[in-house]
Order: C-alpha cells, then structure tokens, then sequence
C-alpha cells in the first residue's frame, strides 16, 4: 500500500504545471506587444534582472532604450509550455524563455530561434 | 528486560525498514534540495523550500528511479530462482527442484492444508493467479514505478532544458534520452550486482541466524540451506 500510495504521489509531482500556463502566456504577450508599441519601459520590467542587463546595448544606455533594438515577430502565442518555474511561449517566428520567480512570469530570454545543435541563439538572455 | 509487545516483535523485520526507508526518505529530501537549489543557482532558476522540493518532479524522480530498480531486483530474482540455480547458495533451489514444482510439493488444490490460503486450496484460476500473486505484485511496482520514473524524470529534465534555452521533449523522446537510461542503468547496475554477490557469496560466508545465510556449519556444497 505505501509503495502504490507512492508511486500516485511521484506521478501527480511529475505532471506539469497546467494552471501556471496562463500566466506564462500572458506575461510573454505582454512583453511582445509592449515592444510593439515602443515601450520599452514596460518590457524591461517584465525582463529578469539578469536578462535586462543582457540587453545588448544595455550597459551604454538604459535597458528601456536598448530593448527597442529587439525586434519580435507576431502577437500571438503558438504553443506554450510550462515545466515546473520555466516556461517557453512561442510567438510568431521567434521563441520566449520565461521563469516563475515569486509569482510572477519575467522573460529570461527573447528573440530566440533555433539551432542546429544545442540552445537557442537568443537577442536577449539572462 | 522488558521483551517488546509481540506485534512488534512478530513484526519486526517490516517494522524496521520501513522505519528506516522512512528516515532516508527524509534524509535523501534534504541532501536533494541542496543539490537542486545549488544547480538552480548555477543556471538562474527559481530556488525551492524544503516544502515545494517534497512535491517536486526532481526528488520525484529521484524516489521512483531508486523504487523502480529495486521492484525490478525482486522481480526478476523471484522469477529467475524458479528456474536458476546456483550450486551451495543459500539464495538457491536444490537442483532436482529447478522449475515449479508439483502441486504436493506446492500444497496447492487437494495438497493444501487446513490453514493453507483459501486461494491455494481452491483451484482453478484463483489458484493459478495466487501462484503467481509474488512476481506479479513485484512486476506491477516496478511499472508503476518506472512510469513514475519516465513522467517525473522528463518533468525534471524538461525543466533544465527550458532553464538553458533549450526544447522540451515528448514523453517518448524522454523514455528514449540519455538522461533516462542513464538515471535507470545506473540503478539496475547495482541492483543485479547485489544479487549476483549475494547468490555467490552465501555459498562460502556465514552469518549466524540469518535465515539468508547457511548454517555455519554447512558445507560449501549445500545448496538451499537456511540458518
């Protein structure tokens, strides 16, 4: 009984987090459509502070006026998944890595696209 | 002294790993969020308490990767001793019993004793599948536990992958990747390597009173003896 009462136990653990999904999404569109629209005072504030440090341009001007350098492709999210605080939300062409820290969804990484071999190569990345 | 109260006493042996599977449970869930929050450290992930690390897919998978070898052990050492021998071990059938035995030597059917289970003396399917009840239980653990395995462990591993800007996979592409194999080869290795030492060393050691080692006093080449 302990062993079946376990094994249910590691199962539900290992699924993933379907409720934070939404979140996710919304936290990626969000920063997708403020580098629409020119803000980048917003954006920058839904960045990790790592990844708005890793702005490219960051450290001769602020993260707000570098990140109007990153171009996203599309509004509308493709597909996303979340796997315990990590998340990735694909808009348009490009890719969003996102992380859960204290409740909140910030971008790690934007701009992504794909390699052949390894990670993502990504304009911003925390 | 005082002897123990007899359920204790009678009941000893489950009593005391269970105790102890218990306090390394508790152990393991320390060491583990250590080591996660350390390795969250190096890739920028979000820490966990001790708490959120208890419901985790990473001390999940660790548990099942460790459960599932074990029940496989069993499994196939309950199994394998049906038919395999190993001449002068203790762990071991007497040659002229390889195979599964008549039913009188079984005390099944008309064989079986007053107090013998309801199950052995009825016959039919029932006995058939009790016959069997061992190996089953043991083989749908080591299922259960190796599913568990597969969903914690690509939960865990699809985790990393996002935290270093890579693709998550499928649940075929985890049961098929490195990081699966390896977590599960690592734990069979030692696993059939224990039963392999035990199988051969009982046939030359001894442990007094230990019902898994011969007597003493038997000879090497006595095959089956329990002291």
């Amino acid at each position: 009984m302990l062993a079946l009462a376990g094994s249910v136990a590691l199962l539900l653990a290992g699924c993933s987090a379907g409720p934070h999904r939404s979140g996710a999404q919304a936290a990626a569109q969000s920063f997708v459509a403020a580098l629409e629209r020119g803000d980048g005072a917003a954006a920058c504030r839904l960045l990790l502070p790592k990844a708005a440090e890793a702005v490219p341009g960051a450290t001769d001007a602020s993260c707000a006026e570098a990140i109007k350098s990153v171009s996203e492709n599309g509004t509308s999210a493709s597909s996303v998944q979340v796997w315990g605080s990590a998340a990735q939300v694909r808009i348009g062409s490009d890719v969003l890595f996102l992380q859960r820290v204290s409740g909140r969804w910030l971008v790690d990484a934007a701009g992504c696209k794909p390699q052949p071999v390894g990670p993502y190569s990504c304009q911003v990345s925390g | 002294m005082s002897r123990p109260p007899r359920f204790l006493r009678d009941n000893g042996l489950t009593l005391t790993f269970l105790a102890l599977l218990l306090a390394a449970l508790f152990g393991q869930s320390f060491a583990g969020v250590e080591v996660y929050n350390a390795q969250q450290l190096v890739d920028g992930g979000q820490q966990l308490s001790w708490a959120a690390y208890l419901v985790s897919s990473d001390f999940a998978v660790n548990v099942a990767e460790n459960w599932q070898s074990e029940y496989l052990q069993f499994a196939l050492y309950i199994l394998a001793t049906v038919w395999l021998i190993q001449r002068g071990s203790s762990e071991s059938k007497e040659p002229d019993s390889i195979g599964t035995e008549s039913d009188a030597e079984q005390q099944v059917g008309r064989h079986a004793s007053a107090d013998s289970p309801r199950w052995a003396r009825v016959g039919g399917w029932r006995t058939a599948v009790y016959s069997q009840s061992l190996g089953l239980v043991m083989g749908f653990f080591f299922i259960g536990s190796l599913l568990a395995q597969s969903i914690a462990g690509r939960a865990a591993y699809n985790h990393e992958q996002l935290l270093q800007q890579e693709d998550p996979v499928s649940w075929l592409g985890y049961a098929a990747s490195a990081d699966f194999w390896n977590r599960t080869l690592q734990n069979w290795q030692s696993e059939l390597l224990a039963v392999a030492s035990m199988a051969a060393f009982s046939i030359y050691l001894r442990q007094r009173g230990s019902p898994e080692s011969k007597p003493v006093g038997a000879s090497h080449d006595a095959t089956g003896q329990s002291g």
